[in-house]
C-alpha cells in the first residue's frame, strides 16, 4: 500500500515533467521517423534499382494465368508488372522499362488442360519438352539479359510448373486424395505450433522499420536509467528521501515504490513505439504479436533494474550523466542498436551478449522478421532479461540498504 | 524514564571524531535547544537520533526503550523537520500532506482531519491546492514543518526550521512549537538563531567540535548575577592591551575604536560592584587614553555562545 503511494506520487511527478516525457515518449518516435525517412527511403530506392523488371502480357486472362502472374510477383528480386499487349511489351523492352517480357498467349489455359500427369513428371520427354511454347508462352529478354536468356526461360518454366502441376495432379482422383491428405497434415502441423489465425509478416512492410523500431525501442528503454537515477538524487537533495525513510515504509517497499512507476512508464513507452511503428511506418508486429508483450515487459524490467542499481551508486547529477551515457550509448552500440546485429563481427556479436540490449534485440528480431520464430529462443531471451533485471534490483536493494540505512 | 535519552553518543569518520560522548535528556513536553557553530556535530547528532546514521558508541532511548530505527512503530513516534525543504515542489500542498499522512499510516477520516488541522495551524488553508513552486519561503517552511506533525508524533526534531523566513512566519512557527510543548510533545530544536532558542527553549545544550560544552536552563547558563560593562575608547597601544589581559576582553571596531568588555558581578539587580572596572579605568587614565562611552550589557545566549565557542570562523 505504502509502495503504491510512492508510485502514484512519482507518476504524477513524471507526468508533470515535460522534458522527461519528451525524452521518453516523443523523442524515440521523432528519431525513428527521421532515420526511417532518410536511410529507410534511401535504401528502398537503392534496392529498387537492383530489381529485375519483368513485364507480363496476359492474353489468356484466365484464372491460371493470373495465378502465374501472382507467383512470379512473389519471387524476390523481381519487379513484375502487367503490360497491355505485345507491341507495348516490345517498346518497353527496347527503351529499358522492362528487362524481361513474359507473354501468356490466348491458348494458355487450353494447353494446360491438355497436359497429363506424365507431362508433368517427365518434362524432358512429354509435351513440355518443347519448353514454354508448349504452353503458348513466350519469354523475351532485353540486351542486359541476352546472355542468360536460356536460364531465364528455365526459371519462368519452373515458376509456371509450380502453379500448373497441382492443377494437373488434381485431375487424377488417386493423386488428388493423396494431395488433400498432405495439405490437411500440413495444416494440422501449423495449428499445433499455434499458427491458426496468425498473421504472417506483411510482405509489404519495410524491413528498415522492422529492425529500426525495435533497435531504438531498446535503446530508448534504457534512457530511463538517467531519469530514474535523477529521481533518487532529487529525493536526496530535497530531503524527502529522509522523510520517506522515517515513514512506516520498509526499505524494500520504498524501493518498489520508486521502481514501479518507471517500469510502468517503460512498458507504456515500448507499447506506444510499437503502435507508432504500425500507424506511422506500417511496420508489422510479426506472426505472433502477443509474444511481443513478454519481451516488452522483461526489457523494461532489465532497464529499471539497471536504473535502480545506478541510482544507488551515483551521488551527483554529473555522475548520472556520465554513467547513463555509458549505459545508453555505449551498450546500445555494442549490442547492435545502431545497425543490424548481423552486420556486427562474430566476436562482437558474442561480446554483446553481456548486454541486456542484445538479448532484447534477438527476441524482437526473431518475432518481427521471421514468419515462424523460434519460441524457445524468444523465451530464453526473456529469461535472461528477467534475470539481469532481478540481479540488478537485488544488488541495488542491498546497496541502498547499506548506504541509506544504519545496520 | 520518559522522553528522549541520549547517552554517551559517539560518531567517528576515520580519525576524526565528529560527535564525542554527547549526553542529554529531553523530557516530555520540553523544548530542548541544541546550538553550536557550523561543523559542531548538530546535524550528525540529529541523524543518529532519528536513526538514519549508525552511532559508533552510546545509546538512544525513548520512553525507557532502546530506540530501534528498524521498528516502524517506534519510528513513527518521531516527527522530523529537516533543514532542507523536504516537500515535493511539483505536488500541491494538500497532495504533499496526503502523501506523507498515508505513508505514516493515516487514512480515511482521520487523515482528512489531520490534514485540515495542519493546514489550519500553518495558515496554508487557502493555498492548499497550490504547489510549493508558487509559495514564498515562509509558506514552504510552514508546510515543511506541518508534514512532521501529521501523524501526531510523541517527539519532534526540528533542524534549523526557520532559515530564511519573515518574522510573521517565524512567529507562527514558534507559536506552533510552543503549542506542541503544551500538548506534552518533546521537542529537540537545533538552530543558529540564539534569540529563537532563548525565546522558546526550556533547556539548551551548547556543543562544539562534537563535544557538549554546557547544558542547562537559560537562566542557569546565562548566570543573571553578572553583567557585561562595555567601555569604548580610541585605539589602544599594544603594551596597554597586554596589561588589560585577564581584566577585559578587547575587541577592535571597524571604525578604528576599541571596545573593552568587562564582566562584573551585580551587587543587586541593577547595581554593579566595580572590581575589574576600577582597575581598567585606572590603567586607561595612566596611559592617557580618553574614554569615549560606557554602557552595561546583559549577558545573552549569543554572548555566552561566542565566549564558549570563540570567534574563529568555521568551515
Amino acid at each position: 500500500m505504502g509502495a503504491w503511494q510512492i508510485t502514484v506520487k512519482d507518476l504524477r511527478v513524471i507526468l508533470k515533467d515535460k522534458g522527461a516525457l519528451f525524452t521518453l515518449l516523443a523523442l524515440p518516435v521523432v528519431v525513428i521517423a527521421i532515420l526511417g525517412m532518410s536511410t529507410g527511403q534511401m535504401l528502398t530506392a537503392e534496392e529498387e534499382t537492383k530489381l529485375v523488371k519483368v513485364g507480363v502480357v496476359d492474353e489468356d486472362q484466365g484464372e491460371l494465368s493470373e495465378h502465374v502472374f501472382r507467383d512470379l510477383s512473389s519471387i524476390g528480386g523481381l519487379k513484375v508488372e502487367k503490360i497491355g499487349d505485345r507491341d507495348e511489351a516490345k517498346l518497353q523492352l527496347q527503351n529499358g522499362q522492362s528487362s524481361i517480357v513474359v507473354i501468356l498467349g490466348k491458348d494458355f489455359h487450353n494447353r494446360i488442360n491438355d497436359l497429363d500427369l506424365a507431362d508433368v513428371f517427365d518434362a524432358d520427354h512429354g509435351k513440355l519438352a518443347q519448353g514454354l511454347s508448349a504452353l503458348d508462352m513466350h519469354v523475351e529478354s532485353g540486351a542486359e539479359f541476352a546472355s542468360v536468356a536460356e536460364l531465364i526461360q528455365y526459371v519462368v518454366l519452373s515458376a509456371v510448373l509450380k502453379v500448373v502441376a497441382p492443377e494437373v495432379i488434381k485431375r487424377n482422383p488417386l493423386f488428388s486424395r493423396m494431395m488433400n491428405r498432405m495439405i490437411q497434415r500440413h495444416a494440422d502441423e501449423l495449428r499445433s505450433v499455434g499458427g491458426s489465425g496468425s498473421q504472417p509478416v506483411k510482405p509489404g512492410s519495410s524491413i528498415i522499420f522492422q529492425t529500426l523500431i525495435p533497435a531504438f525501442l531498446v535503446m530508448f528503454a534504457f534512457f530511463l536509467v538517467n531519469i530514474m537515477s535523477n529521481s533518487f538524487i532529487s529525493e536526496r537533495k530535497l530531503g524527502t528521501l529522509r522523510r520517506l525513510q522515517m515513514s512506516r515504509l520498509s526499505p524494500v517497499q520504498l524501493l518498489w515504490g520508486k521502481t514501479l512507476p518507471f517500469l510502468i512508464v517503460s512498458i507504456v513507452q515500448c507499447l506506444l513505439l510499437f503502435l507508432a511503428g504500425k500507424l506511422m511506418f506500417g511496420m508489422s508486429w510479426g506472426t505472433y504479436p502477443w509474444m511481443l508483450l513478454p519481451v516488452v515487459v522483461t526489457t523494461s524490467v532489465s532497464a529499471t533494474g539497471m536504473g535502480l542499481l545506478l541510482a544507488t551508486i551515483v551521488r551527483t547529477e554529473s555522475q548520472v550523466a556520465s554513467y547513463s551515457t555509458f549505459l545508453v550509448v555505449v551498450l546500445a552500440g555494442i549490442s547492435g542498436c545502431y545497425m543490424p546485429r548481423a552486420w556486427l563481427p562474430e566476436l562482437m556479436q558474442k561480446v554483446s551478449l553481456v548486454t541486456p540490449h542484445a538479448w532484447a534485440l534477438i527476441a524482437y528480431q526473431e518475432l518481427l522478421t521471421r514468419d515462424h520464430p523460434q519460441m524457445q529462443l524468444v523465451c530464453e531471451c526473456c529469461g535472461v532479461l528477467m534475470t539481469i533485471g532481478s540481479v540488478c534490483f537485488a544488488i541495488g536493494a542491498w546497496r541502498f540498504r547499506k548506504s541509506e540505512y544504519p545496520s | 524514564m520518559t522522553g528522549l535519552d541520549i547517552s554517551h553518543l559517539q560518531k567517528r569518520y576515520g580519525d576524526q571524531t565528529v560527535v564525542d560522548d554527547l549526553s542529554f535528556h529531553v523530557n516530555k513536553g520540553e523544548i530542548f535547544g541544541l546550538i553550536g557553530p557550523n561543523g559542531a556535530g548538530k546535524s550528525t547528532s540529529i541523524m543518529m537520533i532519528i536513526g538514519l546514521l549508525q552511532p559508533d558508541g552510546g545509546s538512544i532511548s525513548f520512553d525507557g526503550q532502546l530506540y530501534n530505527p528498524r521498528n516502524a512503530e517506534m519510528r513513527s513516534r518521531f516527527g522530523i523537520v529537516p533543514q532542507e525543504l523536504a516537500i515535493y515542489p511539483q505536488l500541491s500542498a494538500i497532495q504533499n500532506l496526503l502523501l506523507f499522512g498515508k505513508l505514516n499510516g493515516l487514512g480515511g477520516r482521520r487523515l482528512r482531519e489531520r490534514v485540515d488541522y495542519v493546514l489550519e495551524i500553518t495558515g496554508l488553508g487557502r493555498n492548499a491546492d497550490q504547489t510549493p513552486q508558487t509559495f514564498s519561503g515562509g509558506m514552504s517552511r510552514r508546510l515543511n514543518f506541518g508534514i512532521a506533525l501529521l501523524h501526531e508524533p510523541a517527539f519532534v526534531v526540528l533542524d534549523e526550521p526557520t532559515v530564511g523566513i519573515d518574522p510573521q512566519s517565524r512567529t507562527n512557527l514558534l507559536d506552533a512549537v510552543r503549542d506542541l510543548s503544551t500538548k506534552g510533545v518533546g521537542v529537540l530544536y537545533a538552530s543558529h538563531y540564539m534569540e529563537e532558542v532563548e525565546a522558546i527553549c526550556h533547556r539548551v545544550a551548547i556543543i562544539d567540535r562534537g563535544r557538549l560544552l554546557k547544558q542547562g536552563t537559560i537562566d542557569d547558563l546565562l548566570d543573571r548575577t553578572q553583567t557585561d560593562i562595555c567601555v569604548m575608547v580610541a585605539k589602544l597601544p599594544i603594551e596597554l592591551i597586554q596589561r588589560l589581559h585577564g581584566l577585559a576582553d578587547v575587541q577592535s571596531d571597524h571604525d578604528g575604536n576599541t571596545t573593552l568588555l568587562i564582566r562584573e558581578r551585580l551587587a543587586t539587580e541593577k547595581e554593579v560592584r566595580p572590581g575589574r572596572l576600577r582597575v581598567v579605568l585606572e590603567l586607561l587614565e595612566q596611559a592617557g587614553v580618553p574614554m569615549l562611552a560606557i554602557k552595561s550589557r546583559e549577558t545573552s545566549l549569543e554572548s555566552l555562545f561566542m565566549n564558549l565557542t570563540g570567534r574563529t570562523l568555521r568551515d
